[in-house]
């Protein structure tokens, strides 16, 4: 139940965040969701793409050098409190989050949100058994 | 100029263990490493094969890490005395050696001296060094080793 | 037991003459105000108009609370009634933030201030006989100054040490024979686990008689330094908004201590509502200073916690006793007797930019002594990776802090993410030390 993110620097240049949209962009790879991270990690860009393995292939060609991660992302109902409810769900099973970043999907009245959990497997199957819906890599595909 | 990672580590125990299994579970290779201590915490530095994923790697893990560029030295024979030679080279120039490692690169016996150095007036360090028989390693040349 | 009084009039009046004299003294302080920018407005909205219109003592109620940030947005003369030649003293304690607090004195204050301290002094049995150790620092703080001043009052033959360097300490006390101390209890305690390396033993000092304060500490404690030293401690409350120690002072009985109800105007509030409350309740001590002409302050909120008892006393004093103080309305930290406010340290913290926006301010105990650590990340963004630029930065901040706080902190660099992350409020003190 674990998706792929995809992180690259964005080191200090100017330009190159608008560069690595495009370059995605160009090759019809859709970005699903994105955070800088400012202060731990700081100048990290990290995504959720579509099409993750073509998209680190893009970056190898380009001489971007990309990390993939395992994340996993969850729909959380788009209300106040939502997120409030995730994450006590989480704390209260003792399962540590590192980082987490999300949007507002089109098409649902749902928030998408990503997280890097130490124990990914674990922290999925938590937030199942907890009736929220965790989604896989086809379902990215098909947002 | 070759690029050293340099990654800021606090002084308890598991740290350098939280660094070695990233770069365990990354595959990547560690040439050489030093720890400049200062109580609390200490600077973590390492040559390893692909700087710039590993610097990548640990950065998106929550480590403040940086390259900086240092200089990779290698001499024709390794012998005693290069050292005195290659401090004496620098001294002359009014270059300043921060910190120095070093080791012997497996494959051909070469001793590989790492210095990290403060060069304020700007000097042409290759110059420098070539004049005492010393070469200096580029970035592509060291992680290859 | 034998009594001595400084003032016996004064400190044996009955309550209805103390009364008395507050209101009179309440009168004059109503009327010194009016001719303030800072207090006119005050004084007119509650109606107040002259001091013609304060009848009674249940007249000071009308008054708005006087608090600290009235001293900080006024700084530095905004409460100052008087010209500033005509101030004789100019004392500063810790502002909540960067900016101090001021208090002024005129020479009459002054005078009103050391004989406040005389009185405490002789309260406790002392005289013109014995010699006095002043431990508390000197300079700014009104610790020093103060008792330095009431003691030569008294004639005591005065020795203005401050603080520090305990082998001398131990040693002026045993060239001068000293009699009576001046100190925080967690110093007393230290020193005496020190003797023992000065090779001298408890016995052969003189001391019999010390002056606790600028700290908290228990019965308990009181009780272990009398013990230890074979000798009397006395508590002791004061504080630079009210002029410094001598707002209260414990008798020979020592039983709490006795606020100066001829120079202060007592009231225990409830801290939440405000509400006067009853003798024998807890409550926050609110203080008039009715002896202080050139910066009046009305009903200051200390943000102390403790309770009145007015039983007689047997010594003989009518003025009522405050409990030892137990705790605070806010954040506020002492640390080996100095005044901590968390958010000083946050500001300095703030505005250095190599390090990130989470802090931890950590208190332990060394032996009896305070140590404050302070713990930060630091901050990605700006790692050069550069061994002296971290010492510098270390050095820097050690610097900044120690400017503002004016105690030496230990600085402590850890990784982004390392120390404790809290959802909602930040808890930014983690405070080990054991109640003394």
């Amino acid at each position: 139940m674990k998706i792929t993110q995809i992180s690259v620097f964005l080191e200090n240049r100017k330009g190159r965040l608008s560069q690595v949209c495009s370059m995605l962009g160009q090759a019809g790879i859709n970005i699903r969701a994105l955070t800088i991270a400012e202060t731990e990690s700081f100048g990290v860009l990290r995504m959720v793409v579509d099409k993750p393995s073509e998209a680190a292939d893009l970056f190898r060609k380009n001489g971007i050098t990309a990390n993939q991660t395992a994340v996993v992302a969850a729909e959380v109902p788009d209300k106040p409190g939502g997120l409030a409810e995730v994450l006590k769900t989480l704390s209260d099973s003792d399962v540590n989050v590192e980082y987490m970043y999300g949007f507002v999907e089109k098409h649902s009245e749902n928030a998408l949100l990503v997280f890097r959990f130490d124990n990914p497997e674990l922290a999925a199957r938590i937030l199942r058994e907890n009736g929220l819906k965790v989604i896989d890599e086809k379902g990215i595909q098909g947002l | 100029m070759a690029k050293q990672l340099t990654i800021f580590m606090e002084n308890r125990p598991g740290r350098m263990k939280s660094i070695s299994d990233v770069l365990l579970e990354n595959n990547l290779n560690i040439w050489a490493f030093t720890i400049q201590d200062r109580g609390e915490f200490g600077l973590m530095k390492l040559i390893v094969d692909k700087p710039e994923k590993a610097h990548l790697i640990l950065a998106d893990r929550g480590f403040a890490c940086v390259l900086k560029d240092v200089l990779a030295v290698t001499a024709e024979n390794d012998q005693p005395g290069n050292l005195d030679r290659l401090t004496t080279a620098l001294l002359e120039k009014g270059v300043n050696i921060k910190d120095a490692y070093g080791f012997v690169s497996p494959k051909d016996r070469q001793g590989i001296c790492l210095i990290e150095v403060e060069n304020p007036d700007g000097v042409d360090l290759e110059e420098a060094i070539a004049a005492h028989g010393f070469t200096l390693l580029t970035g592509k040349e060291l992680y290859e080793l | 037991m034998e009594i001595t009084y400084w003032n016996k009039n004064i400190e044996t009046m009955d309550r209805p003459a103390i009364e008395a004299l507050q209101l009179q003294r309440l009168r004059e302080l109503v009327d010194q105000s009016l001719k303030m920018d800072f207090y006119k407005n005050r004084l007119l909205r509650v109606g107040i108009t002259s001091s013609e219109d304060i009848q009674s003592l249940d007249d000071l109620r009308r008054l708005p609370f006087n608090v600290k940030d009235d001293l900080r947005q006024n700084f530095p003369t905004g409460l100052l009634a008087v010209d500033m030649r005509d101030v004789v003293r100019v004392h500063s304690s810790s502002g909540t933030t960067g900016i101090p607090t001021v208090i002024y004195f005129s020479r009459q204050d002054m005078d009103n201030w050391t004989d406040l301290l005389a009185r405490s002094i002789v309260a406790t049995g002392c005289c013109q006989d014995d010699v006095f150790q002043n431990m508390m620092t000197y300079g700014l703080f009104t610790g020093g100054l103060g008792l330095h001043y009431g003691a030569e009052r008294v004639g005591m033959t005065v020795i203005p040490v401050g603080g520090g360097n305990t082998q001398r300490q131990v040693q002026i006390m045993k060239d001068f024979k000293t009699t009576v101390l001046h100190v925080t209890p967690s110093y007393l305690l230290h020193i005496h686990s020190k003797l023992e390396s000065f090779e001298t033993r408890p016995e052969d000092l003189y001391i019999q008689r010390v002056f606790l304060g600028a700290e908290p500490y228990s019965e308990n404690t009181r009780l272990k330094l009398e013990d230890l030293y074979g000798i009397d401690a006395y508590n002791s409350y004061g504080l630079s908004e009210m002029n410094g120690p001598g707002v209260a002072f414990e008798c020979v009985y020592k039983q709490g201590m006795h606020v100066w109800e001829d120079a202060y105007i007592l009231e225990i509030i409830d801290p939440e509502t405000g509400e006067i409350l009853p003798d024998g309740e807890q409550g926050e001590v609110v203080l008039t200073n009715l002896v202080r002409s050139a910066m009046p302050l009305f009903r200051y909120r200390t943000r102390d916690l403790a309770y009145v008892n007015s039983e007689p006393c047997r010594c003989g004093r009518t003025h009522r006793r405050l409990s030892r103080i137990q705790g605070r309305t806010d954040d506020m930290l002492i640390i080996n007797g100095v005044n901590v406010f968390p958010s000083q340290i946050e500001e300095v913290i703030m505005a250095i930019p190599e390090v990130g926006t989470n802090y931890l301010i950590h208190l332990t105990k060394i032996g009896s002594l305070d140590k404050l650590a302070v713990k930060v990340e630091i901050y990605s963004k700006l790692f050069t990776g550069d061994m002296s630029a971290l010492d510098g930065l270390k050095a820097k901040i050690k610097e900044k802090l120690r400017a503002s706080i004016t105690i030496n902190p230990v600085i402590e660099l850890h990784e982004p993410g390392a120390l404790p992350h809290s959802e909602g409020k930040a808890k930014r003190v983690l405070d080990e030390r054991e109640q003394l």
